[in-house]
């Protein structure tokens, strides 16, 4: 389960599947954005954790002016409000990254959007479908951790699939472009 | 601390009601947010299944949980 919770490119996942799996599908590796994209929001996380420390100072110096006060069940009230948002930011940025997946199965990709706490997307193109996988890889922070975007072309309905900070696009372009090419040739026989 | 010049040496607030009160509708919408995250996740461990589904999910009740008893706190700090 550790596995699952914390990895970004899983090849053959057991006991993972999707709504509308067919009988006959098997995933063969499930993607999500690069572990390094989980930084920002961890170092914010840490700054709201450590926050109350100073809010607490600056109450102190309130409380001491002697013009205003504020009890100290409210202050406890505030501290465990505070707290309680601070973990519900982080595990809402983690869901983000665990739910914004990108599948492969032997017969299709699938693209899970979880943007906000109330949009979801997900789209899919058949591997057959597929015409065209570029990787792009910009700028410093993705070139020093080797992680950038895969765009798909399909003749679906859907057009484009887009893969974003994915680690090692490189290899992922090349997995998806042998699928593709065994999918055409299983057809072609 | 030297004198203050905007207010009169005798005045003082009690803070606490006004911010009392602000809390418990601040923790009223936090809670909204709460179920709503809960239900998400439900959602979501329906749309992409993993084993780590039961552990997220008791994650998003023990969230929903504190925030609910934290709003409780709260009101019964009011009275």
């Amino acid at each position: 389960m550790l596995k699952t919770l914390v990895r970004s490119f899983i090849k053959n996942p057991e006991k993972a599947g999707f709504e509308g799996e067919d009988n006959d599908e098997n995933i063969l590796y499930i993607f999500r954005r690069a572990g390094i994209t989980n930084v920002p929001w961890l170092i914010s996380s840490l700054f709201l954790f450590l926050l109350p420390v100073f809010f607490n100072t600056f109450i102190l110096e309130v409380n001491s002016g002697g013009h205003f006060s504020i009890s100290a069940g409210t202050i406890f009230v505030i501290n465990l409000f505070w707290y309680i948002f601070s973990s519900g930011y982080m595990f809402e940025r983690f869901l983000n990254w665990f739910f914004n997946v990108y599948i492969i199965t032997n017969k299709r990709i699938v693209d899970m959007d979880f943007n906000a706490l109330l949009h979801r997307k997900i789209s899919e193109a058949p591997l057959r479908n597929i015409e065209d996988i570029t990787y792009s890889v910009t700028g410093t922070i993705q070139t020093l951790f080797d992680f950038g975007d895969i765009n798909i072309q399909t003749a679906a309905e859907q057009r484009e699939l887009e893969f974003e900070y994915i680690s090692n696009p490189g290899k992922v372009q090349d997995i998806l472009s042998d699928l593709v090419s065994a999918k055409r040739r299983s057809y072609g026989s | 601390m030297g004198p203050n010049l905007l207010l009169p040496s005798d005045f003082s607030f009690n803070l606490s009601l006004v911010v009392d009160i602000f809390m418990i509708v601040v923790l009223f919408f936090y809670n909204i947010f709460a179920i709503l995250m809960t239900r998400q996740v439900k959602l979501l461990n329906r749309s992409f299944k993993t084993d780590a589904a039961p552990l997220l999910l008791f994650f998003a009740i023990v969230h929903l949980f504190l925030s609910l008893l934290v709003l409780l706190i709260a009101i019964i700090n009011l009275l």
